[in-house]
Parts: structure tokens; C-alpha cells; sequence
């Protein structure tokens, strides 16, 4: 009986609870959004790279490098020669180095020439290796054939794609370019699995065919060139002590950068503009409470009589408090379900263009233990704001004039 | 709850101030028998409106006794006083005695609600409206769609629907015109025969003092209004 009069007084009252709900609705909206967008993002930074130790490229910013090569944004500031790679191969402490070669593209999709190698030691997310659709490791010799093509799932799924398709790549990145290695099709070899970082939206192929369609692959040893070089090594110990090698190599100008260490880095500038975020968006959440006690109280003037009726056929004070809280929670449940909808919505609606242009990937999947205490936070500050409001009808006087 | 020739309400040297304020009343001696119709006639500032607010539990009695329905409201707190007075008295008032957007039958079950009583009404509420010649189409009629006489024929049948030992209407005749009036008595008094509740009846028109068993005036037992 209270909850229908709860309703129905809020029904009464059509249009300041619905522009109550909305203000509600807004802040959980954006309180949900910024916190899911803050831990999924950088849950999708911290999964991106895993088992390597450290990454080499030309001498740059240490988050340039971490960027550019591993999550295709921006771009580098120089390449590498193929000598330093092999001088960081022969130090003793290197298990293995892997070297990446990006500027190419396929409709939009990044290329990356790489070795085989690349298949077998890089890892994503907790350790995980990469593996292709069926869920099969690629073979050593997934490169043996020229023209081989793997691509990631993004690709697959979005132009289509099936193992055994040809395609074509443009010189240079963007989604539009002029210049086709039209006379060189490679042909999809593998389909990897969805791994929720940039693999998925990356065409990989060998070193050698890339040196082959720029009409480099007679280029000798010395004169070749990469973007950067992932590094694993026999023990994480020695980290340090290559880091400073490669900082201070004469012959060129390097930098070797610690992923996890750069992500660091990354999280300390960030951490800031977070900060700043989360406060506004609880500013938002308070201006909305607040907005929610005002709607209440200023009904309460015109509700004097109602409450003098309910009085008088026998509710008790507390009975009235606990309706307006009651009013006031449902409002709140709807706009903290209104909410954590429009959030799912969002970010279904913009994940792919996240993920297309910041290479970072959102789930659109809210529900988490931070939403959820987000919610209990949400009630939590109706409760203590609707406090006003329900005193004022708690001491609501019944006395007939 | 009260047996026969028990009195329904009892006062004893009830003296009542407002905070800071001289004495608003001072009844010595006042008794209501079971299944009584009292009409009490006072012009404003009579101190009647507070006497039915001490009736009904409202205001606390701190000097003096007050008996109703057999308890010593003097000796009982608030949310006793309340409890008696959502099962055992109906109030009508002035006007606005409706929640204005609950239909006609929600408003008489809320008086149920909190009474504590968990039957299923909706059989009494049609036969009290019948009783009080209101038509069985106007249950789900919201309550501020009636017209005043409708409502305060409501406002009888929400006071009623427990049964209550005790009725007390405050003016509830002050916004109906004569012809009105005289079906609102009517079917006060016939409902409140059928539920063998005594009845309390205050207005400054003492032309109605006819339809009752007896009439008191206010400034015959309140000694402070008699001063003035």
C-alpha cells in the first residue's frame, strides 16, 4: 500500500519527477561511464603486452615508443638498423628479439612485418599466447610460403574475410591511400583468435616479403631497417643493466623502454585528468541529489494537506519519513537502471570506434563490482539527502483547523 | 469495544494551553456515552477545533484527564494515541479530506491499510457507499474528479470503514449549501447507527443542533471561552 502510494504520488507529479529521473539518469549515466571507461581502459593497456621484457626503437620519449609500437598510435621518430638489433641478439642475457616493421596498411588495418618468432613468444593479456580462430598455435613455418598473410579478428570479421582470400596493401597508413603494391596479393594464411587489444586489427606478414613488395629484398644485412624490436630475456635480472647497454650504444641512437614500467609512466599523466574527471562527475551526482531533495521538499508545501490525511487515519510519523525515502528510492532505482542502460548503450554504440582510433578496447558489459558500488553509493546519498524532505513530512502536524 | 452505557469519551478538569499561550481550554467535567450523537456548537475561537484535536490524540493533554474509548489518553504517548485513533476513530473534516490523485476506493483502504487490518474491504466500501446513496461507479473515479458533496460523503465512508466507536467531523458541512447539508447529516447519522459508533459533531451553525440526541455548547463547558 505505501509503495503504490509512493507511485502514485510520484505519478501526480508527473513532470518534476521525470526531470528528476533524467537528472538522475544523467549522473549515474556518467559516474558508470567514466569509472567503466577508466578501469577498462587501462585493464585494456596492462593486457595488451605481456612477456616481453623490453622494447627497442629509435632514440624517442619512452611513451612514444610504447605507443607507436605497440599500440599503433602516433608515430616513430626514427628507424632502427638491423645491426643494433643483432647487437642486442648477441648479449648473453637475450632469449629472443622479434622485429616489428610498421608504415603499411590495409584499409584502414595496420601491417605489421614481422618473423614467426613474433607468433611464438609474443603474449597477451594473463600469458596468453597468440593462437588463430581454431584455436591452433602457428607453426614455425607459417612464413615459409611468400605472399603469407595473418590477420587479426577485427579484420576478418569486419572486411569479411576467410582463410585463403587475397589481398592487397598501400603503402603508408590511413584508410585512404594512393599508393597499392597492386602487383604483389598475399594470401590469408591464418585468422587469429580475438584477443581484445590492437593484434586484432593488424595484418601481419614476414620481414622478407615487406623488404620484397618496396623492392628491398636485395638490400644486404647492414642496410636493413626496422621500427622497433621486442626483446624477451633468459632472466628478468639483467633488465636493467640492457636497458642502460642499448641507452648508451654509440653507433646509434636507441631507447629501450620496460613496457609495464612506461605503463606506469602512462597512468602517473593520466592519473591527473582522472582524478579531475571523477570529481566533476561526483559534482554532477551531488547537483542531482540536491535536485532530488529540492523537487521533494517544495512538494512537500502543497502535500501539507495529504500528509494531514494520512495522519489522521492513523499513520505515524516515521511511517510518512519512510515514504518520501520511499519516493525518493524509486526515483533513484530508475534512474540507476536508466543509467547503467544508457551507459551499456554507449558504449556498444562507440567500442568500435574506441577501439578503431585509440586502440582501446571497452567492453560493453557494466557490471562490475565498482558499478555496483557506484549503485550502493547512488542509494546511499539519496538516502542521506532525502533526509530533509522526510523530516519535514515526519514532523508533519495533523491537527485539524 | 466499549459495552453498553460505557461512555466513549470522558474529561475530567482538562485544562490545555499552546506553548506560550494562555489557556485555550478548561472543561470540567465532559461525557459522551456509546453510540451517542453529540452536537457541539461553538463560534471560532471557542476552543472547539482544539478540543477535537485532544479527541483525536492529536495534541497531548498535559494537565487534567481524558478518557476515550475507556484510554487514558493523558498517560499515553503519541504513537499510542495514533494507533487508537487509525483503528477505533474516523475523522472527517472541513474539506479536502481525499488524497486527491488516489481513486475513491484506495482512499477508503488506506484507513484500512493502517489500521492494521489485513481484510479484503472492497465488498464493505460498496455497500457503505451504497449506504450513503453515492453510485457504485464512482470507486475508481479519482478523488479530486468528485464534487465537493461527493467527496465529503467519501470522507464518511472512509471515517467508517472500521467500524470506529468514535466519529468526529470537524465543519464538514461549512462548504455544502442547505440541501446538501441536510444529505450529509442524514447519511452520517444512518451510517453511524449501523456501525453503533457514537458520533461528535462540532459546527458554529446551531441550526443543525436538531438532528442530534444532544447539543452542547462550547462556551457552556469551556470556562476560559465563557471568560473572554
Amino acid at each position: 500500500m505505501l509503495s503504490k502510494l509512493a507511485v502514485k504520488s510520484l505519478l501526480n507529479r508527473k513532470v518534476s519527477a521525470f526531470l528528476t529521473l533524467i537528472s538522475l539518469t544523467v549522473s549515474v549515466f556518467l559516474l558508470v561511464s567514466v569509472e567503466h571507461a577508466r578501469t577498462q581502459t587501462k585493464e585494456s593497456f596492462n593486457r595488451t603486452v605481456s612477456g616481453v621484457d623490453m622494447i627497442v626503437g629509435a632514440r624517442t620519449s619512452s611513451l612514444n615508443l610504447l605507443l607507436h609500437s605497440v599500440f599503433r598510435i602516433g608515430n616513430p621518430s626514427n628507424t632502427v638498423s638491423w645491426e643494433s638489433l643483432e647487437m642486442v641478439q648477441s648479449h648473453p642475457q637475450v632469449s629472443w628479439v622479434i622485429p616489428i616493421s610498421l608504415g603499411d596498411s590495409h584499409r584502414g588495418f595496420a601491417v605489421l612485418g614481422t618473423n614467426e618468432d613474433y607468433f611464438k613468444y609474443y603474449q597477451y593479456g594473463n600469458q596468453q599466447p597468440l593462437k588463430t580462430r581454431e584455436a591452433h598455435t602457428l607453426s614455425d613455418t607459417v612464413f615459409a610460403q611468400p605472399l603469407t598473410s595473418i590477420v587479426g579478428s577485427d579484420v576478418a570479421k569486419q572486411l569479411g574475410y576467410q582463410v585463403g582470400d587475397e589481398i592487397t596493401l598501400s603503402h603508408g597508413t590511413g584508410n585512404i591511400s594512393f599508393t597499392h603494391h597492386d602487383d604483389h596479393k598475399f594470401t590469408i594464411a591464418a585468422i587469429l583468435q580475438k584477443t581484445g587489444t590492437p593484434i586484432d586489427k593488424t595484418v601481419h606478414i614476414s620481414m622478407r616479403d615487406l623488404a620484397h613488395i618496396h623492392g628491398q629484398e636485395s638490400l644486404p644485412d647492414k642496410e636493413k631497417k626496422v621500427t622497433a624490436f621486442l626483446v624477451g630475456l633468459n632472466s628478468p635480472i639483467a633488465v636493467l643493466q640492457l636497458q642502460y647497454l642499448v641507452n648508451q650504444y654509440q653507433t646509434e641512437a636507441l631507447s629501450a623502454i620496460v613496457p609495464g614500467v612506461a605503463l606506469a609512466e602512462l597512468w602517473n599523466l593520466i592519473g591527473t585528468v582522472e582524478k579531475v574527471l571523477l570529481l566533476i562527475t561526483v559534482l554532477v551526482l551531488i547537483s542531482s541529489m540536491l535536485g532530488l531533495a529540492i523537487m521533494l521538499l517544495s512538494s512537500m508545501r502543497e502535500r501539507a494537506q495529504e500528509m494531514k490525511i494520512l495522519r489522521v487515519v492513523g499513520a505515524k510519523p516515521i511511517t510518512l519519513f519512510f515514504l518520501l525515502q520511499l519516493e525518493s528510492l524509486v526515483l533513484a532505482i530508475l534512474g540507476a537502471g536508466l543509467g547503467v542502460f544508457v551507459s551499456m548503450s554507449f558504449f556498444m554504440m562507440f567500442n568500435s570506434f574506441l577501439s578503431e582510433q585509440y586502440g582501446i578496447f571497452v567492453s560493453a558489459n557494466v557490471f562490475n563490482l565498482s558499478t555496483l558500488n557506484i549503485l550502493l553509493a547512488v542509494l546511499t546519498a539519496t538516502f542521506l539527502v532525502s533526509f530533509i524532505p522526510a523530516m519535514s513530512a515526519y514532523r508533519s502536524n495533523s491537527a485539524l483547523s | 469495544m466499549t459495552k453498553k452505557n460505557d461512555s466513549v469519551i470522558e474529561i475530567n478538569d482538562l485544562r490545555f494551553n499552546y506553548p506560550n499561550q494562555a489557556d485555550t481550554l478548561n472543561i470540567k467535567r465532559l461525557q459522551v456515552e456509546a453510540r451517542q450523537k453529540v452536537f457541539v456548537q461553538g463560534n471560532s475561537g471557542s476552543g472547539k477545533s482544539t478540543l477535537l484535536n485532544i479527541l483525536c490524540g492529536v495534541h497531548a493533554v498535559k494537565s487534567g484527564e481524558v478518557n476515550v474509548l475507556g484510554k487514558p489518553f493523558h498517560a499515553l504517548r503519541a504513537s499510542q494515541r495514533d494507533s487508537i485513533r487509525a483503528k477505533h476513530i474516523g475523522v472527517v473534516f472541513q474539506q479536502f479530506n481525499l488524497i486527491p490523485y488516489l481513486s475513491v476506493m484506495e482512499n477508503i483502504q488506506l484507513a484500512g491499510y493502517f489500521s492494521g487490518s489485513s481484510r479484503q474491504l472492497s465488498t464493505d466500501i460498496v455497500s457503505l457507499l451504497n449506504d450513503l446513496t453515492l453510485p457504485r461507479t464512482i470507486c475508481d473515479k479519482r478523488a479530486d474528479q468528485l464534487s465537493v458533496g461527493q467527496q465529503q460523503r467519501v470522507a464518511i465512508a472512509r471515517a467508517l470503514i472500521n467500524k470506529p466507536a468514535l466519529v468526529i467531523a470537524d465543519e464538514p458541512t461549512s462548504a455544502l449549501d442547505a440541501s446538501a447539508t441536510n444529505d450529509f447529516i442524514t447519511a452520517l447519522l444512518k451510517v453511524c447507527a449501523a456501525a453503533n459508533s457514537a458520533l461528535v459533531f462540532v459546527s458554529h451553525d446551531a441550526a443543525l443542533a436538531g438532528y442530534f440526541d444532544l447539543s452542547i455548547e462550547m462556551s457552556s463547558i469551556n470556562e476560559v471561552a465563557y471568560a473572554i
